[in-house]
């Protein structure tokens, strides 16, 4: 069974949309669209894995994921699973991955995850201002 | 195992319902496997959710044969699956280079590829099914029979 991957791009951020089975059969056709377009743009540095779509997934699929986070944690971003079902949540959790990655409900609360917080970037206002504000 | 495209030797087809096929030990045949044992796991009482366990041992498994067995992809995949007292059981065989220690092949993070491969397969199949067990000879093959119990008949 056929899997699929439509890629889009919100900033520095890469999201990648699955559709279908992840096994053995699929890694490679997640894999190499991921890496090309990672590879092909210097300014990415986060990945949001949007596995809405995704009806089955076993241990070498989340092998496939593990090996993107290695590719996001190189240009120290991270990555955010988002929308996945239950059963595939519940695999992520059997395998440790959830140690690594972080979850969101859905792709928007993915990228609001990614965006630097507001109060911290008021604080390295506050800071450059010269310590002001404790 | 290196008994051409039968079922185990002895009772195999003592069972009315009971399953034999063989295949090439290919990508695109893990979800076959998981499919075809999926169809037949549903003539007993499991739920919905228990299917998807059965489903993930079975990938599992299957992809360990793929990945691991051959040097080149492709050799003989054998899998069945019957319904014994009960139970599902499912065997999945090959003619590969086997197992050289069991123990280890079992343990979470081992894996003899690297990068990529997580080397939980067995440990998924196990958490899942009710029984695992592995006979492997180096250079001969590997076969693993899992059990499993509908937790709907359980204690019956």
């Amino acid at each position: 069974m056929a899997v699929k991957v439509e890629l889009s791009r919100a900033g520095p951020v890469l999201v990648a949309r699955i559709e279908g089975e992840m096994d053995l059969a699929a890694a490679a056709q997640i894999r190499e669209p991921i890496e090309q377009a990672w590879a092909g743009d210097g300014e990415l540095r986060h990945l949001v894995l949007n596995l809405k779509g995704v009806t089955f997934l076993d241990s070498t699929g989340i092998a496939v994921i593990l090996g993107r986070y290695r590719t996001v944690m190189a240009r120290g971003g991270r990555v955010v699973v988002a929308a996945a079902p239950s059963r595939v949540r519940r695999m992520l959790e059997l395998s440790g991955a959830l140690r690594l990655l972080e979850l969101a409900d859905g792709e928007e609360e993915a990228l609001r995850k990614l965006k630097p917080p507001p109060a911290r970037a008021a604080a390295r206002r506050r800071r450059r201002r010269g310590g002001a504000g404790r | 195992m290196n008994r051409g495209y039968g079922p185990p030797a002895g009772d195999w087809w003592d069972r009315p319902d009971a399953f034999w096929l063989s295949c090439p030990a290919t990508p695109a045949n893990v979800g076959f496997a998981r499919a075809v044992v999926a169809a037949f796991a549903a003539r007993l009482p499991f739920t919905l959710d228990e299917i998807e366990e059965i489903k993930l041992a079975v990938s599992e498994v299957v992809s360990n044969v793929v990945l691991h067995a051959y040097d080149v992809p492709g050799g003989p995949l054998r899998l069945g699956a019957r319904v014994v007292d009960g139970l599902l059981e499912v065997v999945v065989e090959d003619d590969g280079r086997g197992i050289e220690d069991v123990a280890q092949a079992m343990q979470p993070g081992y894996s003899r590829l690297g990068e990529e491969h997580l080397g939980i397969g067995l440990t998924v199949a196990e958490t899942y099914m009710s029984q695992l067990d592995i006979d492997s000879s180096p250079g001969v093959g590997t076969r693993v029979r899992m059990r499993k119990r509908p937790a709907a008949a359980a204690g019956t």
